[in-house]
């Protein structure tokens, strides 16, 4: 092996800091590319893009056929007579409302936190169900949000209240993609 | 020659040193390097991924980051801390938005210089690059750091400014570099004003390595100057008064204030004794989404802070051995405790980094010791991994098989504990079998 050159660029006292000056500046850029490749904008809003009132998104939901019954949540707010499942007391709700009206909350592929109504009740959904998990894709029609509100998983979980606002609306159309 | 073509040279000089060192490695010290690299590889991407999740504040974010987009709007920033993490924060939402990867831009930018700048200290101080790797690498494959780069907190900024504040002392020839030490030091205490017990161990590696002179240690009076400086561009900024008196006011109410915490109580309460063996960390990021839970937990890497509690130990039962044997007058033990503290393993970069542990844990364990969290720990934290690096990388040279053991254990423990380090989707049962002790749990 050849001998090595030994050329040392022996910086000053003050060098030595604004070197790490530097380094500061070079990492920000690197990260503000890498935020802008991984698309920032539309993950980082705290309200997904294009979720307004009104509105109408196409949804994917995986799910398992327990989840009619293992999915609640509970709050006194009705919003355009869609209502929770039971009381913000974890009492059912009297009168029982019809499967249409029911809120359950959802999350959706990407991770986002929802409470819609009808799926059970979308002709796609009638049929037997697979035993394994599967996936389904619903309109999601966006009606209001709600804060106060407080969700449960599992059939015998307790209800836990919710830290952000969750956008409340009917599903319709569901579909299992074959 | 220019500037460009000494530089060039020199870095082709580096990269030849690089590969020569390579050539010359055992099997066993290669092996090493490739787990180093791996783990700051994997601290890099475990800082970044997703780290706009959850889209909400987060643990204290409430407290900072409203205040942060106060700097923005020009109004005044209602906080009890100094306003220069919220400067910082409201540069990253004016590149961002009001969002979180706005908000959290600054944590991750320090919270990756800091594994830099532990290289260039664990170079500087222990005057071999193998230290620098090493400490670089522990800093990257620590959850306690890679949490709080995750996060819109000040704690992991702190950290990385004291470090810089550390590599400039360390790096002083002359007045000026005590100068850049110094304002420096200003600018950690600007964040937080924990932060001014860097003065200590700075002062202390200025006089030890004998480069400055004594008075120029005066310089270090500039760090209330440019504190109160940051104030006063901070109170332009919101449309507060900028006289002197105004910001007396200001800064002394908020010292009464803090004084006045220290009778508080809050659940997530810890004794700064608990905080070397990480008896409650606290998980700062966790979210919900259906069954499966989202953590960023401030719970160390346990091979590095159980070796570096282990070196504690064995140094205060040594010096307590040496002090009180038999044999000697009171000029032999002191020689005794002299030849452990400057001699092998221990020396003065250990000690600097040691002094550099205890200076960061006084406030905490002396001025205010009662409300004070685990978190508070970091910087102190910060200075034993690089002391564990210099350590590390000693003991290389003597037992590379027995340090590759040591290395590899870490790389399996940062991975098992990444999902809830780097908010990995894991179901509620799998948390608990990741975060053993209950005191660990949320």
């Amino acid at each position: 092996m050849a001998p090595v050159e030994v050329v040392r660029y022996v910086p000053n006292e003050v060098d030595v800091p604004l070197r790490a000056l530097l380094a500061l500046f070079v990492i920000g850029f690197c990260v503000w590319v890498i935020f802008s490749w991984a698309r920032y904008d539309k993950n980082a809003g705290q309200t997904e893009q294009g979720w307004h009132k009104g509105t109408r998104q196409i949804i994917e939901l995986t799910l398992v056929r327990e989840d009619h019954d293992r999915l609640a949540c509970a709050s006194n707010l009705t919003v355009e007579g869609l209502n929770c499942g039971y009381y913000p007391d974890s009492r059912p709700r009297v009168p029982t409302p019809d499967e249409a009206h029911v809120l359950r909350p959802y999350c959706n592929i990407k991770n986002e936190v929802l409470l819609g109504a009808g799926l059970w009740d979308s002709p796609g959904m009638r049929g037997a169900l697979p035993t394994e998990r599967f996936t389904v894709v619903c309109n999601y029609d966006i009606v209001g949000v709600i804060k106060s509100v407080s969700t449960r998983w599992e059939l015998n979980g307790k209800f836990d209240p919710t830290k952000q606002s969750l956008p409340v609306g009917t599903l319709t159309d569901c579909v299992i993609p074959q | 020659m220019t500037s460009l073509a000494v530089t060039a040279r020199a870095a082709r000089s580096a990269w030849q040193r690089m590969t020569a060192a390579w050539a010359s490695a055992s099997a066993a010290e290669r092996a090493t390097t490739i787990l180093l690299g791996i783990m700051i590889v994997g601290g890099v991407v475990l800082r970044i991924r997703a780290i706009w999740y959850p889209r909400e504040f987060t643990f204290d974010e409430p407290f900072f980051v409203p205040n942060a987009h106060n700097y923005l709007l020009g109004i005044k920033d209602s906080n009890d801390h100094p306003p220069l993490f919220k400067m910082f924060m409201s540069v990253g939402i004016l590149l961002f938005g009001f969002n979180s990867a706005g908000w959290r831009f600054p944590a991750l930018c320090f919270g990756m210089l800091s594994m830099l700048l532990a290289y260039w200290l664990g170079k500087a101080y222990f005057r071999t690059a193998r230290a620098g790797l090493m400490a670089a690498a522990f800093i990257a494959a620590d959850g306690f750091f890679i949490s709080y780069s995750r996060v819109g907190l000040m704690d992991g900024i702190l950290v990385s400014l004291l470090l810089w504040c550390m590599l400039a002392a360390v790096s002083a020839r002359t007045w000026r570099g005590v100068l850049v030490t110094a304002l420096l030091a200003g600018i950690a205490t600007s964040v937080k004003w924990s932060g001014v017990f860097i003065v200590i161990p700075a002062a202390v590696t200025m006089l030890l390595l004998g480069r400055v002179r004594f008075w120029s240690l005066l310089i270090f009076a500039v760090v209330p100057v440019v504190q109160a400086a940051v104030w006063l561009l901070a109170a332009r900024l919101s449309q507060e008064p900028t006289d002197l008196m105004s910001l007396w006011r200001h800064v002394r109410e908020l010292v009464l204030h803090h004084v006045e915490m220290n009778r508080s109580s809050n659940p997530l309460n810890s004794s700064w004794y608990t905080w070397p063996i990480f008896y409650r960390p606290v998980i700062i990021k966790n979210t919900t989404h259906g069954l499966f839970r989202f953590y960023s937990s401030t719970v160390g890497n346990p091979v590095f802070w159980i070796a570096v509690d282990l070196f504690l130990v064995w140094s205060f039962i040594q010096l307590v051995a040496r002090a009180t044997a038999g044999g000697g007058g009171i000029r032999a033990r002191l020689a005794r405790l002299r030849d452990f503290l400057v001699g092998k393993p221990v020396g003065k970069p250990t000690l600097l980094m040691l002094l550099g542990w205890a200076a960061m844990l006084a406030p905490w364990s002396i001025v205010r010791n009662k409300f004070s969290f685990t978190h508070y720990y970091l910087p102190s934290y910060g200075f034993a991994l690089l002391m564990l690096g210099g350590l590390v990388a000693y003991a290389e040279r003597k037992w590379p098989r027995a340090v590759l053991v040591f290395i590899s254990l870490a790389l399996v423990m940062a991975i098992y504990l990444a999902p809830i380090w780097g908010e990995f989707s894991i179901r509620e049962r799998w948390v608990n079998r990741l975060l053993l002790p209950p005191t660990w749990r949320p």
